[in-house]
């Protein structure tokens, strides 16, 4: 019975099976002859478009092994090697002549530029109400409740209208035909007309009403769209093929013309419309929908803004829509908001990584999650010279592949290697290309870059905290301004409320209404605190309108303070520094008031905030207030008093203390007399912090910072006066050393001086620089030691002396074959050498100089080459000081 | 009843040789020997439509498996920024492992040994086009993985050149990459280096750029004969030592013949592609100028390792 069960399922199974089983042997047949065929297997790395095989010259004679072996005894090339035998050809090492492929890192960080200057609103010829030229005065707390309260309600509106079009308001008015649009000034009169009338008094209510129907705030937009381009601009774009059509649907779509005039910073708007319409002739039945209008927008106003041609637009426009429609873009790209699409489809170099060539390549090679391209700069060798030798800065670096990889600029560098930049590049045009927000960044000698994951940004490959990102919105490239304006558009409705608020404002005082403007911007920065455009548009309204109006100018202060500088420190002292402040403190004439706004800001930060900042800007400015050099001491001691208590700002504000005397420095006997105070109170300020041991970190990197600048700045007295310091306060963090070494004659006579490298301090290095004078000191420090060039080691000695030798001390033996050097000088300028060549013996480098028995002030000790060397432990320079005597 | 036991497992043999799948990662590795590898299919589970689409493809249809040679399939999902579920899901896969380096793009085919390196992949769009191309370049992979590792075996077994002979063999064969510990003593291939300085460069050119031509091109041919190095590292010795010569003012003629031998060292590589390139690019408009060109001369077959003609 079992037996015929048996049978009976081997009979089903063999059955059932074997018809599996012949078609499983015609797959594997079929298979393995497929992968015997090597004409089938794509060449690795690959394009989305098939490779072209790599071009083979037809050989000529030279063996080819089979094995991989060539031939050496017999060869062409043995010959011609001896050929050379006895030429020794020795060439100057060309020049690189080709295109750089590789930027110098020293160019990354994004030139500070002087602020922008607040635009006049241009107003209309129209008869002036004398009810509406009065500036109003300080809003009761009361007020700005009121419209914190009905921004928020009405935020609320915009969302709902959002949720309930999944996305978009949906809505649409089809007022103004393609022909109406060749007459601009109707439509606007009619508009206007529209506008004021529905906006009566312009009270709150009024504006809150007005705002609620999504009709109004398309009339609003329209109007805004041809404020910004003027009739003529309008024009222009109905000269352009489809450029009437465009205007139609553009301006019969809500979220369409919202996404364009309420998304992002609007410079050169006219030719980001006309560029529009060049997308709208040729796509437009893909511009029925949402994506590719928000695609199009983003793209050609970005390309406008960076002026780039519009050959370049219509390529990146057709990468992202083609890309999208494809599905080969990551999902969050499908929900991107315009400003964010902004970054994206806006991206920068239009040809090299951002070119649709190189694009497609990473979208295609490089498909990883957000958080993947953080470490995909790492898919990158990091060479600084190719395999052949050629430098990353000279075109000879990729040249010989380009072909290979077809000119595409991320799979040449995957290839071949690259630096900072390359790794840098590849990794964020890698989240790009997939439709990710991300952008490189510059930090001082490199380069590093941000990807937004979630909603953070997250930094890869960043080695300092100065960052300067690459792509931004209002000119302002700190990290503080990324973080803001990711905070601004994640409130985007709260933002939408508020840019319609600055529109208002400015359609007011186009038409000479200064009290409803005033309101209007009054209320826009009230709804979003953190609306950068809206504070600088409103500052720029109060400087035409009202810029001796003390209490304004506080009013705009004291807000700042209690918004923007909760969180953004940096953003808010730049924004006081650049626009509040030079208006602000000539009203002020009491410097204890003075004091007291001060103060107001520095309460807000305990910390950096979102990364650390140049406190500098914000002292000068407020230094700039005081108006004679009593003002300025009492100021300094203030700053000094307020920020020394804060671990983050003490090391920072010591170091602009230090920079502020440097400045002043003269041989006047009343800035000598003032620079002489400022540096006992700086001393005097230091010798009060605490080193205990839970802040004895803090304090050796706040004294590190400030005898750094002391030291940047040939301030010798201060350096000295940091040293021992630190010697007190942080005892335990210096060595305690018993060197052995032959001295030399006469007195140490470097110990009291200052001692300077040229290194480039890394911000693990910068805690440390109270070691730098340590190095002075018998019991020894260390400095980091750099050799390139006439850079090295310089001592500036206590006193003009006659000198008998020098003792360096290596961190580690020394190589022999190094071409050391010791130079004199008397003024630091004009240096000698000493005549006399260094013996190195282990890690010590002694300099005999008896014989020659120099005079000077300064010693230096150089080498040839750019190698590396050790750090330095102890540097002993030995003679007699010549009191007096030059 | 045996008879028919046995039957039953000859016909069901062919289903197993098809590919096994896994529970889990470590599972995998545990069934991995030195002819079936683990097949990860790695695909990115909650942001990316393509591979979704292949996903769908290429395992719910079981498209690839008929070219996985019997090796250990895994499908791995790949999160972006994910939630508890995903992270539970993605640890219920590969534990508290992370995917072996080396995986550039998703989706993609990471063939991995026991140890769990990464001893090929198919990762690029073009490759993973659909089930034929990417199973194509996965059964070169895992064929070429069964005959690297039978050389590796065959290299622990020896010593000396025959060593050095059979890994540098190893580390020769296309499509398959050397694992991190060959010879399992430590990472000690014997095979010769060519480290590169802080800055990336290679020490060889390094040295070179204190030599005249002569002794450079002398140094190059002592490295090379010596037999220590792949193919690749053969390519980077000419690389370097063409530099040189470049920068040097080498003639044109000498130039060809380096990037010839740099080029036929393997032609489909990007060395290869390099030499190609380097004599549109560095040769031919000297040539063009009126510089002598590059003659060579009918080879008599011997070669640093013995005569071609006999072998």
């Amino acid at each position: 019975m079992s037996s015929n069960l048996v049978k009976l399922l081997c009979g089903v199974v063999a059955a059932m099976v074997g018809g599996y089983l012949v078609s499983y042997l015609a797959e594997i047949a079929s298979a393995s002859k497929e992968t015997t065929t090597p004409s089938s297997v794509v060449v690795k790395p690959t394009d989305t478009t098939e490779p072209e095989p790599v071009p083979v010259e037809p050989v000529k004679g030279v063996v080819i092994d089979e094995g991989g072996d060539v031939s050496t005894n017999d060869s062409d090339l043995a010959e011609l090697d001896a050929e050379d035998e006895d030429s020794d050809a020795w060439g100057e090492e060309s020049g690189d002549d080709g295109a750089l492929v590789e930027r110098d890192p020293n160019s990354y960080m994004p030139k500070v530029r002087p602020p922008a200057e607040l635009k006049d609103i241009k107003e209309a010829d129209v008869p002036e109400d004398p009810a509406q030229q009065v500036m109003p005065g300080v809003c009761s707390a009361g007020r700005n409740g009121s419209v914190e309260r009905n921004a928020k309600r009405l935020a609320d509106i915009y969302a709902k209208e959002e949720k309930k079009g999944k996305g978009s308001t949906n809505f649409r008015s089809e007022d103004y035909t393609p022909d109406t649009w060749r007459k601009p000034d109707v439509i606007y009169k009619e508009l206007l007309e529209r506008i004021l009338g529905k906006l009566g008094n312009c009270s709150d209510e009024k504006i809150w009403e007005f705002l609620r129907d999504p009709a109004n705030r398309l009339d609003l937009a329209r109007i805004s769209l041809i404020r910004k381009l003027g009739y003529e601009g309008i024009r222009r774009v109905t000269e352009q093929k489809m450029g009437s059509s465009l205007l139609f649907e553009l301006s019969s779509d809500l979220d369409w013309i919202n996404g364009v005039m309420f998304s992002g910073p609007t410079d050169r708007l006219g030719q980001g419309i006309c560029y529009m319409a060049a997308i709208y002739s040729r796509y437009s039945e893909d511009l029925q929908d949402a994506v590719a209008r928000r695609i199009c927008a983003t793209t050609a106003c970005e390309f406008a803004r960076e002026n780039y041609s519009e050959k370049d637009m219509l390529a990146r426009f057709a990468y992202y829509y083609k890309s999208y429609r494809e599905g080969k873009l990551n999902v969050i790209f499908d929900t991107l908001q315009y400003w964010e699409t902004r970054l994206v489809c806006g991206n920068l170099e239009p040809g090299g990584w951002g070119s649709p060539q190189s694009l497609a390549w990473q979208r295609d090679n490089v498909r990883l999650p957000a958080e993947g391209y953080l470490g995909a700069c790492n898919q990158l060798v990091y060479r600084l010279r190719n395999v052949a030798g050629d430098s990353v800065f000279s075109g000879d670096y990729l040249a010989p592949i380009l072909e290979f990889t077809k000119h595409t600029t991320a799979w040449a560098h995957r290839e071949i290697g690259g630096v900072c930049g390359a790794c840098s590049h590849y990794g964020a045009y890698g989240a790009l290309a997939s439709g990710i927000p991300a952008m490189t960044m510059g930090e001082p000698g490199h380069c590093a870059y941000v990807v937004r994951v979630g909603n953070e940004w997250k930094m890869s490959y960043s080695i300092y905290w100065q960052h300067g990102m690459h792509k931004v919105f209002w000119g302002q490239h700190d990290w503080d301004f990324l973080i803001l304006m990711q905070d601004l558009y994640t409130e985007r409705h709260k933002t939408m409320v508020s840019d319609h608020l600055v529109a208002l404002a400015e359609l007011m005082a186009s038409r000479r209404m200064m009290k409803n403007s005033v309101n209007c911007f009054d209320a826009a920065v009230v709804a979003q605190p953190l609306n950068w455009p809206a504070w600088v548009a409103y500052a720029a309204y109060l400087k035409q309108k009202a810029p001796q109006n003390k209490d304004k100018w506080k009013e705009m202060h004291d807000r700042v303070v209690d918004t923007m500088a909760n969180k953004f420190h940096n953003c808010a002292a730049t924004l006081l520094s650049t626009y509040v402040y030079p208006h602000l403190l000539p009203l002020e004439p009491d410097r204890r008031a003075r004091n007291k706004m001060f103060a107001a800001f520095f309460k807000k930060c305990k910390s950096f905030g979102t990364n650390r900042w140049d406190i500098s800007q914000l002292l000068n400015a407020q230094m700039a207030g005081c108006r004679n050099p009593e003002e300025q001491l009492a100021y300094m001691k203030e700053a000094l008093n307020t920020l020394m208590d804060k671990p983050d700002y003490s090391g920072a504000v010591l170091t602009w203390g230090l920079e502020f005397i440097a400045s002043v420095a003269g041989n006047d006997a009343e800035n000598e007399k003032m620079q002489e105070e400022f540096s006992e109170l700086i001393i005097k300020t230091m010798s009060r912090a605490r080193a205990t041991k839970k802040t004895m970190d803090a304090t050796w990197a706040a004294l590190g910072e400030a005898i750094y600048a002391s030291a940047s700045n040939g301030d010798k007295r201060t350096f000295q006066a940091i040293g021992r310091l630190a010697q007190r306060k942080c005892k335990k963090m210096f060595p305690k050393n018993k060197f052995k070494f032959r001295a030399f004659p006469g007195k140490l006579v470097s110990a009291k001086g200052l001692i300077r490298t040229a290194t480039t301090l890394s911000p693990g290095q910068m805690p440390h620089c109270c070691l730098h004078w340590a190095v002075l000191q018998k019991t020894g420090g260390n400095i980091p030691a750099k050799f390139e060039g006439t850079s090295g080691m310089t001592i500036e000695l206590e006193d003009n002396s006659r000198l008998s030798g020098v003792v360096c001390l290596f961190g580690e033996a020394a190589r022999r074959d190094r071409d050391f050097k010791i130079e004199v000088s008397d003024d630091g300028q004009n240096w000698q050498d000493s005549g006399v060549k260094p013996e190195v013996s282990g890690a010590v480098l002694r300099a005999d100089l008896r014989k020659a028995a120099p005079c000077a002030r300064f010693v230096r000790l150089l080498r040839g080459g750019d190698k590396w060397e050790s750090s330095i432990v102890g540097f002993y320079v030995y003679g007699k000081p010549l009191k007096g005597k030059k | 009843m045996f008879r028919y036991l046995f039957l039953l497992a000859c016909l069901l043999a062919p289903l197993a040789a098809l590919s096994a799948h896994a529970a889990d990662y470590q599972n995998a590795l545990s069934k991995a020997s030195e002819r079936k590898p683990v097949v990860l299919f790695c695909y990115g589970a909650n942001y990316d439509k393509v591979s979704e689409e292949k996903y769908e493809l290429f395992v719910k249809k079981r498209k690839i498996m008929k070219y996985a040679r019997g090796a250990i399939f895994l499908a791995v999902p790949v999160y972006q920024s994910p939630n508890e579920k995903e992270m539970r899901e993605y640890k219920k896969v590969m534990g508290d492992a992370g995917l072996p380096g080396g995986i550039w793009s998703y989706p993609c085919l990471a063939v991995v040994d026991g140890s769990g390196n990464l001893r090929g992949i198919v990762q690029s769009a073009d490759e993973m086009k659909d089930p034929e191309t990417a199973g194509a370049a996965l059964a070169l992979i895992i064929d070429a993985y069964g005959d690297q590792e039978k050389l590796l075996k065959k290299a622990r077994g020896a010593s000396g050149k025959r060593q050095t002979g059979a890994l540098a063999e190893a580390a020769d064969m296309k499509d398959v990459r050397m694992p991190g510990n060959p010879l399992g003593n430590g990472g000690n291939t014997g095979l010769g280096s060519l480290a590169t300085n802080a800055t990336g460069m290679l020490e060889v050119g390094q040295k070179m750029q204190e030599m005249s031509l002569a002794e450079a091109a002398r140094y190059m041919r002592s490295l090379i004969a010596d037999g220590y190095y792949s193919r690749r590292q053969r390519q980077e010795i000419l690389a370097a030592y063409s530099g040189h010569v470049r920068r040097n003012g080498g003639s044109a003629a000498r130039l060809r013949a380096i990037y010839y031998e740099m080029r036929n060292i393997d032609p489909t590589s990007i060395y290869g592609a390099y030499a190609e390139g380097a004599i549109k690019l560095w040769v031919e408009p000297r040539e063009a100028a009126g510089e002598p060109a590059y003659q060579p001369k009918p080879s008599t077959g011997k070669t640093a390792l013995g005569d071609t003609k006999k072998q």
